[in-house]
C-alpha cells in the first residue's frame, strides 16, 4: 500500500492539513533508485520521508492516523475511526488516495472520502458516512492523470458497504516508542524456518547496540523465542509476547534492538507494505540509526513505502531527493494555532542543498519556542525556588 | 560542515518574528533564514543559559524599535554575547517602531488602513494571525527596499545606528 494523498480535518491534533505524497517529475538523479510503481513509469510517489518537528507537532498523530484508517479498512469497525476524532462537537474528514496491488498484479488507485458525525439517534453515537472510487493504473499513467478519472460524490454511502467494496489487500507495520499503550511488547510469530532468519537479524541489531552480546539462537523449546547470551556467561530469554521493557540485561537503546529487528525482518520479507516507523532510534546511537535507516530503505519493495519519523537532523546530511523530507511545524492563524506540512522541495528547488543547513537556521520555520525554559532562571533569581 | 552560516535573530515582538519568518523562506524570500526568537534585545536579558545554547560563529541579529527601550540592557546583551564569542552582531532598528516601517514601505497612510483596524494592538493581532500576509502586503505595495533601510542618528541607540545595515541580512 503506498499513500498518495491525504487530508484531514478534526482529526488527533490535526485541523484542515493537507499531505501530499507524490512529486511532479523525474529527476536526473535520484539517491533512493526509481520511485515509483513498477511497470508504471510515470506514477511518481514518496517511497521514503522522512518526518521531523519538534513535540507536539504531529509525528506520532500521523502515524496513528494512518494506523487507525488500516485498521478501519481491515476490521469494519467503527472505534478504530471514532477515536481519531478530536472535537466531538464538529464533525472529522478523512479523504485517502492510496495504492494497492490488486490480486491480478494490477495497481489500484483509491480514494476514500469519510465524514464522522456525533449522532445521539445512533447506537455507536455516531454517523460514519463515506465515499469511494477507483480505478486500476495503466502503464503510461501518472498520479495526475490518474485522478481524472476518479469521480468525487458526496456522502452518500453507508461505512460497511463502502468498505466491502473497497480494495485493501496490504498490510502495514506502524512501530512506535514502548511509552505508546500497546507498543511495549516484542510481537512476532513466525513459522520455524523463518526463525533463524530474524535470529540472525536480532544478533546483528543487537550485538551493534551492545558489543557484549554475543549471540542469538533461536529457542527449542519455547515457540517464537530467542536466547540472547553475553559474554560473560549471562543469557535471557525473550518470546514473542514479552513486555519489551521486562527484558533483563539490556540498556533502554539495545531493548529496542528487538522492535528495529522486527521491523527490518518484516521490510526484508515485504510482509506489509507500508511501513510508519515513529522515533524509535530515541534511545539509539545517531550513526546506528542512520545505517538502519538506509538498510530499511534498500530492503523496501515495490508498492512500498516508509515513512520514518526522527529528531536526528543529522539525517537531514543524507542525500536524499528534497522530497523525502517533510517537517510538520506550529503556526497561528487567525488565534487557533494550528499543525502546518512542509515539504523541502516546496521551499527548495535546487536539489543540490544540503537539507541540515537550511534546517539549522529554520528555514523551515518549525523551530521550537524555548525561552519557557529560560524563564524558569528568572524564577529562582525571583526568589520563588 | 561548518556553521559559518547561522542566523540567530533575537526581536522586539511577534510581529517581527512573523514577518521574518515568512520572508525568509520561498522564492521571493530577501531575508537571510535564521532561527528568530522573540526576546527584546533592548528591553529583556539574554542570560548565560541562553547566549552558552548558540552555536560558535552564529551571526547574531538584534531587532528592535527605537522609540522604547534602555541602552543598558543592550548594551548587557552585547557584553553577553561577546563573552560567549559570538562577535559577529548586526543591529536592525525599526525608525521609530515596526508599524511606522510598514506604513513607510507600502502605499498605506496610516497602520490602521492595512487591516482596518483601530489601533495598534488590534493592528498587531491582525498581522500575527493573517494567513497569507505577504499576499496581503502585496496589496498594499510593499517595498522589501525601503523597509528597515532608515537610518536615526538621535536618540540613545544612535551608536548602533548604521546604513546599510539591512544588507548584512538581505538574501544576495
Amino acid at each position: 500500500m503506498v499513500i498518495l494523498d491525504l487530508k484531514l480535518n478534526n482529526v488527533l491534533g490535526f485541523k484542515d492539513i493537507h499531505f501530499n505524497f507524490t512529486y511532479p517529475k523525474k529527476l536526473r538523479k535520484n539517491s533512493l533508485g526509481e520511485e515509483c510503481l513498477k511497470g508504471v513509469p510515470n506514477f511518481r510517489y514518496k517511497k521514503v520521508n522522512v518526518v521531523m518537528g519538534s513535540n507536539s507537532n504531529g509525528k506520532s498523530s500521523l502515524g496513528k492516523t494512518i494506523w487507525g484508517l488500516c485498521l478501519f479498512f481491515r476490521k469494519k469497525e467503527s472505534n478504530n475511526l471514532i477515536k481519531l476524532m478530536s472535537d466531538g462537537s464538529d464533525s472529522m474528514n478523512i479523504s485517502i488516495d492510496y495504492v494497492c496491488a490488486s490480486e491480478t498484479q494490477k495497481y489500484i488507485l483509491n480514494r476514500v472520502a469519510i465524514r464522522v458525525k456525533k449522532d445521539e439517534n445512533l447506537t455507536t453515537g455516531y454517523s460514519i458516512k463515506m465515499d469511494y472510487d477507483c480505478v486500476t493504473l495503466r502503464g503510461d499513467d501518472t498520479y495526475e492523470t490518474a485522478c481524472k478519472n476518479l469521480v468525487r460524490k458526496i456522502y452518500n454511502l453507508d461505512y460497511l458497504d463502502c468498505l466491502n467494496a473497497i480494495s485493501h489487500s496490504d498490510g502495514w507495520f506502524i512501530a512506535m516508542p514502548i511509552t505508546e499503550t500497546g507498543f511495549d511488547k516484542f510481537e512476532l510469530e513466525l513459522e520455524k524456518p523463518n526463525r533463524e532468519l530474524f535470529s540472525n537479524i536480532l544478533f546483528k541489531v543487537l550485538n551493534t547496540l551492545d558489543p557484549n552480546i554475543q549471540s542469538s539462537t533461536v529457542s527449542n523449546e519455547i515457540d517464537d523465542a530467542y536466547i540472547i547470551k553475553f559474554d560473560d556467561g549471562k543469557n535471557t530469554i525473550v518470546k514473542s509476547g514479552d513486555r519489551i521493557t521486562d527484558i533483563r540485561y539490556l540498556s533502554s537503546g539495545t531493548k529496542y534492538g528487538f522492535i528495529i529487528a522486527t521491523v527490518i525482518y518484516s521490510i526484508g520479507k515485504q510482509h506489509n507494505g507500508l511501513f510508519y516507523i515513529d522515533e524509535l532510534f530515541s534511545y539509539v546511537d545517531s550513526d546506528i540509526e542512520i545505517a538502519i535507516l538506509n538498510l530499511m530503505i534498500s530492503l523496501l519493495g515495490d508498492c512500498e513505502q516508509l515513512f520514518f519519523s526522527t529528531h536526528n537532523s543529522e539525517v537531514l546530511l543524507l542525500p536524499y531527493p528534497l522530497h523525502s523530507f517533510m517537517f510538520l511545524g506550529k503556526e497561528k492563524v487567525d488565534d487557533q494555532i494550528k499543525i502546518k506540512t512542509i515539504c523541502a522541495s516546496d521551499v527548495e528547488k535546487r536539489n543540490n542543498v544540503v537539507v541540515k543547513n537550511l534546517y539549522d537556521n529554520d528555514y523551515f520555520d518549525i523551530s521550537p519556542d524555548s525561552s519557557r525554559i529560560f524563564e524558569i532562571e528568572e524564577l529562582f533569581d525571583n526568589g520563588e525556588q | 560542515m561548518g556553521n559559518n552560516n547561522l542566523i540567530q535573530y533575537f526581536v522586539e515582538g511577534e510581529c517581527e518574528e512573523k514577518f521574518i519568518n515568512v520572508f525568509k523562506t520561498g522564492s521571493d524570500a530577501f531575508l537571510k533564514a535564521g532561527k528568530v526568537e522573540v526576546l527584546n534585545p533592548v528591553n529583556k536579558i539574554i542570560t548565560e543559559a541562553r547566549a552558552r545554547t548558540i552555536k560558535q560563529n552564529t551571526t547574531v541579529v538584534l531587532v528592535y524599535d527605537i522609540d522604547k527601550g534602555n541602552i543598558d540592557v543592550l548594551l548587557s546583551n552585547i557584553k553577553t554575547l561577546k563573552n560567549h564569542s559570538l562577535t559577529k552582531i548586526i543591529h536592525i532598528q525599526s525608525v521609530m517602531n515596526f508599524e511606522d516601517e510598514i506604513v513607510r514601505s507600502t502605499s498605506i497612510n496610516s497602520i490602521d488602513e492595512m487591516f482596518s483596524t483601530k489601533g495598534v494592538e488590534n493592528f498587531k493581532e491582525k498581522f500575527i494571525g493573517h494567513k497569507n500576509i505577504k499576499s496581503k502586503l502585496e496589496k498594499v505595495k510593499f517595498d522589501n527596499s525601503i523597509f528597515w533601510s532608515k537610518v536615526y542618528r538621535n536618540g540613545q541607540f544612535k551608536d548602533f545606528a548604521i546604513k546599510g545595515s539591512i544588507k548584512n541580512i538581505r538574501k544576495e
